[in-house]
């Protein structure tokens, strides 16, 4: 079985198990306001695992034992060559700053299409002609 | 040829003329494949959906794009004498305009395009980004209907710094009743500043409906998403003549346990608030519902690798109308790489 079915398994083991609540016995309440302050990120973190633990703790075992990429952005660029620092660390800025504002970033895509994308951006997110550039170089250094 | 494929013949006609692009400046196919289901008061419809976007630049200042929907749905016939499900299908373009890179600080775009008013529409509306199936219901506010326009528009970077940055866009869209890009006579614009240490955007928009009896509507946006958190919190409000709304909406990607990318960081939580208020008795069909109504959608996505996202959520809509619950499921696939094959 592959990482990403598994995966699927997990994450579809959870979807089935959330909407079996009986609609009769859903409350008229209206829901409290979400607070995420950092102390209680942990707490949440630890329902989260309460959770995939009951819900899915035939499938953790092996899926746990995949290893998963590091998360930066940086590192799903798609090519090989190494930016500069400077250009890295601006590319780097203005990625977070600008893309993931809106979307998650690609899991990698062609260096022939890093112009266009960095266009269509420009249009799309108002970026200057500066930070253009600057998420060329990062894209394609 | 078929009225409706006129203008996807158009776009691919465009397409080819681009296809002299340069290395890094080859065409893309981007967009989202995915499956829904929504259940609502207990009946349920199931959306196979595509929508696929096309970027194609031409020289250095020319990007010809647009995005479309192919859609079926399958939908409870309602009819208890011959119980069962009817289907229809859409295809059609969701925009299609020319971008010219006039400036550093200027960007002409004519054609076919999603109005510049508030964010979901221009920023949220694609399957492939937003977190809820669903846009907010408030969203619909100051979007003349059909989110489009036909006509012509700036926009750019006004100012950017390293400390803050400005962007603007302005509009004219002319009354088109073409079937694919249909659009009121309005104009207008939005304006947002960007704090980049403190990672906040405030916006602010406004247009004017100039047919029929002329309206004008505002929209203030607030997005903010603390450094190094995986929180991100949007909301909007926007006011027109007939109605008013605001919806405030927060996820969460936990940066322990691995990081974003590990078996718990791709969970991502979210909880969305929502209200819309009527400012009068007409019965405009604006797409704000016609009394008074709250709604909290509570969902739970997951990114699976390869750009591939489940998302789930459940609502409770309260109204004088009649409470109900909406359930909602999908998973959807970003699909993004070149027009054609190449070295």
């Amino acid at each position: 079985m592959t990482m990403s079915a598994k995966h699927l398994l997990v994450a579809l083991t959870i979807l089935a198990a959330t909407p079996a609540v009986p609609q009769a016995a859903q409350t008229e309440k209206k829901p409290a306001a979400v607070t995420l302050a950092p102390q209680q990120r942990a707490e949440e973190d630890k329902q989260l695992l309460g959770l995939i633990a009951l819900t899915a703790a035939p499938l953790l075992p092996p899926v746990m034992a995949q290893d998963y990429p590091p998360a930066t952005p940086a590192s799903k660029k798609p090519t090989v060559a190494q930016a500069s620092p400077q250009h890295e660390d601006d590319g780097q800025r203005l990625f977070e700053q600008n893309c993931s504002r809106c979307h998650n970033a690609p899991e990698g895509f062609s260096p022939r299409i890093t112009g266009t994308i960095v266009r269509h951006m420009r249009v799309r997110a108002s970026l200057s002609k500066h930070d253009e550039e600057e998420l060329l170089h990062f894209f394609n250094p | 040829m078929a009225r409706s494929a006129r203008p996807i013949a158009f776009a691919l006609a465009l397409l080819c003329s681009a296809l002299s692009g340069a290395a890094q400046n080859t065409p893309l196919l981007s967009g989202g494949v995915g499956f829904l289901t929504n259940t609502n008061t207990g009946n349920t419809t199931y959306m196979p959906i595509i929508e696929p976007l096309l970027a194609a630049p031409i020289g250095q200042h020319i990007l010809v794009e647009s995005r479309a929907a192919l859609l079926e749905t399958w939908a409870p016939s309602g009819n208890s004498a011959q119980p069962g499900y009817d289907h229809t299908h859409f295809i059609g373009l969701t925009y299609l305009q020319g971008d010219y890179i006039a400036s550093p600080h200027l960007t002409v775009v004519g054609g076919s395009f999603l109005l510049p008013f508030g964010t979901y529409n221009e920023r949220l509306s694609p399957i492939w980004i937003g977190n809820f199936q669903d846009g907010p219901i408030s969203s619909n506010i100051g979007l003349m209907s059909s989110g489009l326009g036909v006509g012509g528009q700036v926009r750019g970077s006004a100012i950017s710094r390293r400390k803050y940055s400005l962007a603007y866009a302005a509009y004219f869209s002319a009354l088109s009743t073409n079937s694919q890009f249909t659009s009121e006579r309005s104009a207008g614009g939005r304006a947002s500043l960007y704090l980049p240490d403190q990672r906040l955007e405030v916006g602010f928009s406004y247009n004017r409906l100039l047919q029929g009896t002329h309206e004008n509507f505002f929209g203030t946006h607030l997005w903010w998403e603390p450094k190094n958190t995986g929180f991100r919190l949007r909301s909007e409000f926007n006011r027109g003549q007939h109605a008013q709304g605001y919806w405030i909406e927060f996820d969460y990607r936990t940066q322990a346990f691995g990081g974003p990318n590990s078996l718990i960081g791709r969970f991502e939580p979210l909880f969305r608030m929502q209200q819309t208020f009527r400012l009068d008795n007409s019965t405009i069909n604006d797409g704000v519902p016609l009394v008074n109504t709250q709604r909290a959608d509570f969902g739970l996505d997951y990114n699976l690798p390869h750009n591939t996202r489940i998302l789930t959520s459940y609502a409770r809509q309260f109204s004088s109308t009649g409470n109900h619950n909406v359930w909602e499921t999908g998973i959807v696939y970003r699909f993004l790489f070149p027009a054609w094959k190449g070295k």
